[in-house]
């Protein structure tokens, strides 16, 4: 008796209904057990943490709540979306495990069904899993925020965006699954294959990275290494990290991520399709059906084995170059040997294919000679041809080119430098500056490529001589693009000084008001404020707003110290702080104190240096009291021993110690401690110089244990000796290098 | 009909299969016979369409049987290794075949359990190896196939239910006008139900032929002679040839009256030609080819 089919059960052309229905039925333990891992790591852990801040409602206001439950929405999503991904691999390998097993593969194949429904129950038993798994967690987690009054409008998106790029995410991954899971032979091939395709690229270029840190001087590898830039054009896994993680994570716009991500999930799943189309079911069992394909992998395993390896051995002993070729060597053989073995599922099998491993070994070697000596150079000069070129100094934050007159400018320049560093005898790489040589004003260059494949060129120069590389800064200095950026935080490269004294050495007397409309500030900040989405204000930005530069003179102007922002800023779990320095250069320098007078729990300290150390906003009407340009420089000079000159050219040192001397050579310096120079700002070569303060710091200072006692008292101190505090403690004078402003050296030093 | 032209299939540089051909007529059982390693579950697994061949190919009805599903529609494959759906039940079983197969009769899948007296509710996996067989025939049968496809599927099952499933078959062929292709090595058990014998060796079809032509061909016979009979022999086309004191035993091809015939001339005492077992026949046929059990101990 045969019984009608109902409508469901009808057989449309290309595949069986009801036999992925079928399919997706039998599959409900994985429904269950992704619906169990979404629960555990999604839905109660948002379970507890919209709860506990029932707790809060007392004593912290709507908005603070607000901003707790957004950043945790948001955090939710990377959540989701790695959930999402290990569901597919889990689920694509759970549902393909039939088709890598002989009798089930056999089985399944004599029935009256096609290829393609095979492979399309599985794409569909492993959404329906999904579906049931994590979409039904995600509504949980829905009604998790209603009931506690926390889905607010506000909170909808992040929370949809979370589902919307974690079934994105979920197809992305089940794509490879099911490339993979058609070439593999067997469930356990089948996982390790999926992560092969996922990130064999990466390991290929870490590898070569790798082996070219050892011979390149100038590219950055270790920075291209940890650039999550570079890999979003190699795997869809940090595609997702990016595109998850939002606009901070990534420079390339996140749709194109997305498009991409559509791209090649469209290439595997058709690949895998055609693979499993061909897919010959009597090599079921075998590692890899494509024997061609297992050749493929074997050697693309070996390469960044071997590479890894060598690393591992280059640690281990003392990074000997000798042990670095031995663990290459050995890195060859072994995964080579582990390769065949799993490849072949027998140990007997470890040595098959020497001949292709003799002629593999062979240009391995040779390759890895090749990046390991740093390829000839190419590497080292070259100016790649890019749309987008970022440019920075010391440390200090980069500025970044993207207009196509910049991006010639900037080329134009780097080229010249690179000839001179190629053909220039008189090379400024590698010039360190002694102890004794004021000379020379050095700083490090970064520049940074953004190549057409996303991958990022990056090189540093270290330790260059300014001169060579003014070319470059003309170039920034005239560009548009530095004058329009939002962030101006050029901050230094040196850390703060460890000094004992705080507050109490203020030179500056307390006598009139600061002439600062407060109200204007105070818009200005309560603007801030609406604008702030997902923190509390950062008052940097605002400050960055008070410096912004509106000419190339800005740079080109004594600096007298930096103020440094505290701001606080609610994660998911803490409270963190975020830092941030600006250049106080003396016009700024009155406004800037009035904002850390009326936001002192933002705005920590003002560091003038020699003046003040820090100076603590309970400090700071003092200090705005009397601040003229012309006091400023009589207090400074009175605490200036001497001022040495140092010409480059003849080598000659000049000391001058009176106060009228000092007085007028003051104004003429780019910093009066040296380290606040904005790498934008250009400095007479031809002279350094070195200020000497009355005042006295530690000099060296690596413990925290030390003799309290033996400090100096201020009466007695004496600045031509070096107290030795304790063991590696030593106090001794303020002495500061530092340069002319360029075109401004002082007539009595010509 | 089933017509199999020039299959030839190639694992890993060995040739399992090298040109076969052959035709099974409609409502026929076809015996598909062979040593060990000669290719039968290669030509079963083709002639259903889970490998590919290399060459040739495998028409039902003048229609090609890989990746044409409107054709597996009437091809149910017993595989020598059952598979069921992971802790299933018989009832778990029958609802996939059911959704598989549109021709899937639960009338007929009802009775053969009863007859078989297998639980409908226990896992298959607690069944014992016969008992699996067992429901993978039941299932098989209940599709109502117009072919059946068996690898070795009688292995294991008691001498009973054996009978109970050749009687289904040939029930099958009779009324609902089944084709089956039987490959087994139990050649006594063949000889009672098919109708063509297909001998495989190596991967080439050694004997291809209808079972009732095949005896009449062949046959065996045990004589004492009074006078030499080599020369008697010689006119004979000899499989094998043994002798025990006086008596001889001598299988060879022909006809009964042409054996005799051609024998009298060596004046035989006794002289009885008895028809060989399809067993028989396959021993001799493979001792003529070099297959001999004596030759590989030797």
């Amino acid at each position: 008796m045969t019984q009608k089919k109902s409508l469901s059960e009808r057989r449309p052309h290309f595949v069986t209904g009801r036999y992925m229905l079928g399919k997706a039925k039998r599959g409900w333990s994985v429904a269950m057990l992704i619906f169990i891992v979404f629960m555990l790591f999604f839905t109660i852990q948002s379970m507890m943490y919209i709860s506990s801040l029932g707790a809060r409602d007392h004593y912290m206001s709507h908005e603070d709540i607000l901003e707790r439950v957004l950043n945790y929405a948001v955090s939710l999503r990377a959540t989701f979306v790695v959930l999402s991904c290990l569901s597919a691999i889990f689920a694509g390998c759970y549902f393909f495990a039939p088709m890598h097993n002989k009798t089930s593969a056999v089985f399944f194949h004599s029935l009256p069904e096609r290829r393609s429904g095979h492979f399309i129950s599985v794409i569909f038993s492993s959404a329906v899993s999904y579906i049931l798994g994590a979409v039904t967690n995600f509504v949980l987690v829905l009604l998790v925020f209603a009931a506690n009054g926390r889905l607010y409008a506000e909170v909808v998106w992040p929370l949809l965006s979370a589902l919307l790029l974690g079934v994105f995410y979920f197809i992305v991954f089940l794509s490879f699954t099911m490339l993979a899971g058609s070439v593999s032979g067997t469930t356990a091939i089948h996982a390790i294959m999926t992560l092969f395709l996922l990130f064999f690229i990466p390991a290929m270029y870490i590898s070569v990275l790798m082996l070219l840190r050892h011979g390149v001087r100038y590219l950055d590898v270790g920075s291209m290494m940890g650039s999550l830039e570079a890999y979003n054009c190699m795997s869809p896994v940090f595609r997702a990290i990016s595109v998850t993680g939002g606009p901070s994570f990534s420079r390339t716009p996140l749709w194109l991520l997305v498009i991409i991500d559509i791209l090649v999930a469209a290439g595997a799943f058709a690949l895998a399709f055609f693979a499993y189309k061909k897919r010959p079911v009597e090599r079921t069992g075998t590692p890899i059906i494509y024997a061609p394909l297992s050749e493929a992998v074997k050697y693309i395993i070996i390469g960044p084995s071997a590479v890894l390896m060598s690393e591992i051995f280059g640690e281990f002993f003392d990074a000997s170059e000798a042990w670095r070729i031995i663990g290459f060597l050995v890195g060859l053989l072994l995964s080579f040997m582990l390769c065949n073995t799993v490849l072949n599922r027998s140990a007997k099998a470890m040595f098959s294919h020497r001949r292709g491993m003799l002629i593999y070994s062979a240009s391995a070697c040779v390759a890895a000679l090749i990046f390991a000596t740093g390829m000839f150079g190419i590497f080292d000069y070259s100016v790649p041809v890019s749309g987008r070129v970022t440019v920075n100094f010391g440390d200090a934050d980069s500025v970044t080119f993207t207009e196509k007159d910049d991006v010639k400018n900037v080329r134009q320049a780097i080229k010249d430098y690179i000839s001179v560093l190629k053909n220039d005898e008189k090379t400024p790489v590698g010039a360190i500056i002694e102890d004794d040589n004021f000379g020379t004003r050095v700083t490090s260059l970064s520049v940074s490529y953004d190549t057409p494949f996303g991958i990022p060129l990056r090189y540093r120069f270290y330790s260059v001589n300014y001169k060579y590389i003014e070319p470059i800064i003309d170039v920034i200095l005239d560009s548009d693009t530095l004058y329009g950026r939002d962030n101006l935080d050029f901050s230094y490269s040196q850390d703060l000084n460890m000094r004992f004294s705080a507050s109490s050495s203020v030179f500056i007397n307390d006598k009139t008001e600061s002439s600062v409309p407060k109200e204007k500030l105070r818009d200005v900040f309560i603007e801030a404020e609406v604008n702030q989405e997902a923190s509390k204000p950062i008052y940097s930005v605002l400050l960055k707003e008070l410096l912004t530069p509106n000419s190339k003179d800005f740079y080109q102007r004594q600096t007298i110290g930096y103020l440094t922002t505290q701001t606080s800023k609610y994660g998911e779990y803490n409270e963190y702080y975020d830092y941030s320095q600006f250049p106080l250069c003396f016009e700024d320098l009155r406004k800037l104190l009035e904002v850390a007078y009326d936001y002192n729990d933002s705005l920590p300290y003002v560091d003038l240096n020699m003046l003040s150390r820090f100076i603590y906003t309970n400090d700071v009407p003092r200090i705005l009291s009397s601040l003229t340009y012309d006091e400023y420089i009589k207090s400074v000079a009175k605490c200036v021993r001497c001022i040495k000159v140092y010409n480059v050219k003849t080598g000659e040192v000049t000391k001058y110690e009176s106060q009228a001397d000092i007085e007028k050579i003051l104004p003429s310096l780019a910093s009066l401690n040296g380290r606040n120079i904005s790498p934008l700002t250009k400095t007479d070569a031809d002279y350094s110089v070195i200020v000497e303060y009355n005042t006295f710091g530690y000099k060296s200072y690596t413990n925290d244990d030390f003799d309290a006692d033996k400090y100096p008292d201020d009466s007695k101190y004496d600045p031509s000796v070096e107290y030795q505090i304790y063991d590696d403690i030593v106090v001794a004078p303020d002495s500061y290098q530092t340069w002319f402003l360029r075109g401004d050296v002082p007539d009595i030093v010509k | 009909m089933i017509d199999i032209k020039d299959i030839k299939k190639n694992f890993g540089g060995v040739d399992a299969l090298r040109g076969v051909s052959t035709k099974v007529s409609d409502g026929s059982i076809f015996g598909l016979i062979g040593s060990n390693g000669s290719g039968k579950s290669t030509l079963l697994r083709i002639m259903c369409g889970v490998f590919k061949p290399d060459s040739g190919s495998v028409l039902y009805d003048g229609e090609p049987v890989y990746e044409n599903y409107e054709k597996k529609q009437s091809i149910v494959y017993l595989s020598d290794e059952q598979y069921f759906l992971p802790h299933s039940t018989l009832s778990d079983m029958r609802a996939f075949y059911r959704s598989t197969y549109d021709t899937f009769d639960d009338g007929l899948y009802m009775k053969m359990t009863d007859m078989f007296g297998l639980d409908r509710e226990r896992k298959i996996n607690t069944f014992s190896k016969g008992m699996q067989k067992q429901s993978s025939l039941l299932l098989g049968l209940s599709v109502r196939p117009k072919y059946l496809l068996c690898d070795e599927t009688f292995d294991g099952i008691d001498p009973v239910m054996r009978q109970l499933v050749r009687r289904m078959i040939a029930e099958s062929v009779a009324e609902g006008g089944l084709t089956a292709i039987i490959s087994t090595h139990n050649l006594r058990e063949l000889e009672d139900m098919t109708d063509h014998i297909c001998l495989l060796h190596r991967g080439e079809i050694m004997i291809d032929r209808e079972l009732d032509d095949m005896k009449l061909t062949i046959h065996k016979v045990q004589a004492v002679f009074e006078l030499d009979p080599t020369e008697a022999l010689s006119r004979l086309d000899v499989v094998s040839h043994e002798t025990h004191g006086r008596l001889h035993t001598i299988v060879c091809r022909g006809g009964e009256d042409e054996i005799t015939e051609t024998l009298s001339a060596a004046s035989p005492i006794y002289c009885e030609v008895i028809p060989l077992t399809l067993e028989e026949i396959f021993i001799s046929e493979m001792e003529g080819i070099g297959y001999d059990a004596k030759k590989i101990i030797e």
